[in-house]
């Protein structure tokens, strides 16, 4: 990123490369309309683009990378009307059983249902949840990271990881 | 293998969505016309000028505004590099404070004496205005004026930085409203 700051196009399209279908998927999982994704997506690139001479040194640029587009994502969710503060709502459901779709005991061996199952499950997570699993399995964001992109403390981001992988593990046995 | 790897399996078998090409160029494009930053390249020998501005600046009107430093004015107001405010003449650094507005030169004498308080009370204040802000509120405000003034593209700027150094902090709804993206 100093590199293309200080001009080297070709550095950006390296950084381009290499995160555009991870940062790709985190807005697509993130908002439920193609369409809006791939304005948020491009619209955050536009940032990066604007923001190169303000890169510092010491942020990961993963970390930053993502953190713009996780702002970019609130100014969406705020625009609809969201209550961001019930971000995590559901975490006070999970003290009991809670009651998915995908809860059947029996077991199906189909993989393509299994997947269809991973995906309502994936859409149906809290905001908060759904964005933790997606900034570690997409940006390959520790938890102290999802802290710092999401402006929360590392043991919120990992109770928010617990809890969507053990909603995504119950979907899919 | 564990549950959690079977959710990752899983999940790596379904994401397999890309952007489409048309974006990927029109991204990778404008990255190419945007050029290298000037601010990058620039801010080391900038910020430092910068600094040396400022400091100048703020020098320079302590001493006009500070009650019983009379310094000769210059009739011109000289650029901060200029000699006359190297060394003001020993002379005028021993008045009396006590007589400041009595004994001002020409140029004061055109302040009434009840105003000659003014400049020491309101030299802080203006020192403050100049100070980058740093309280979020006032950061929000300014943001909001911008937007109001249909400077959408430094509004977004300074809204995209003010995110990065206040990560956590929560914008009330109504301030919200007047500074979000339109």
């Amino acid at each position: 990123m100093l590199a293309y700051g200080g001009g080297d196009a070709a550095a950006f399209e390296a950084l381009y490369a290499k995160h555009r279908g991870a940062l790709f998927r985190y807005v697509l999982r993130s908002v439920k309309d193609r369409g809006a994704a791939e304005e948020l997506y491009q619209d955050v690139w536009m940032r990066v683009i604007e923001a190169r001479g303000r890169y510092s040194p010491q942020a990961k640029f993963t970390t930053w990378l993502y953190t713009i587009a996780h702002n970019r994502l609130v100014d969406h969710w705020r625009a609809r009307g969201l209550n961001l503060v019930s971000l995590d709502e559901d975490e006070a459901a999970m003290a009991e059983p809670a009651a998915t779709p995908g809860a059947e005991p029996e077991r199906i061996l189909e993989a393509r249902q299994a997947l269809d199952r991973l995906v309502d499950a994936l859409a149906a997570l809290p905001l908060a949840q759904r964005e933790a699993f997606l900034l570690h399995h997409e940006g390959d964001l520790t938890a102290a990271q999802i802290a710092e992109v999401t402006g929360t403390h590392e043991e919120a981001a990992k109770s928010r990881l617990r809890y969507a992988m053990r909603k995504l593990r119950e979907a899919i046995e | 293998m564990s549950d959690d790897d079977a959710v990752e399996r899983r999940y790596r078998e379904l994401a397999r969505e890309e952007p489409p090409p048309a974006i990927d160029a029109a991204i990778l494009a404008a990255a190419r016309r945007r050029g290298p930053s000037r601010i990058g390249r620039w801010a080391g020998p900038v910020s430092i000028a910068a600094v040396l501005m400022l400091g100048i600046g703020v020098s320079l009107r302590m001493q006009t505004e500070k009650p019983g430093v009379e310094s000769a004015m210059p009739s011109e107001y000289a650029a901060p590099a200029s000699p006359e405010y190297a060394a003001p003449p020993a002379s005028q650094l021993d008045a009396p404070a006590v007589a400041a507005p009595a004994q001002a030169p020409a140029r004061q004498l055109d302040v009434p004496a009840a105003a000659a308080e003014k400049p020491a009370a309101a030299a802080p204040q203006r020192l403050e205005k100049r100070a980058a802000p740093a309280d979020p509120a006032r950061q929000l405000e300014r943001i909001a004026q911008l937007r109001e003034s249909g400077a959408h593209a430094e509004a977004d700027r300074l809204l995209e930085e003010f995110r990065r150094r206040h990560p956590g902090f929560r914008i009330p709804e109504a301030m919200w409203e007047r500074v979000r993206a339109r």
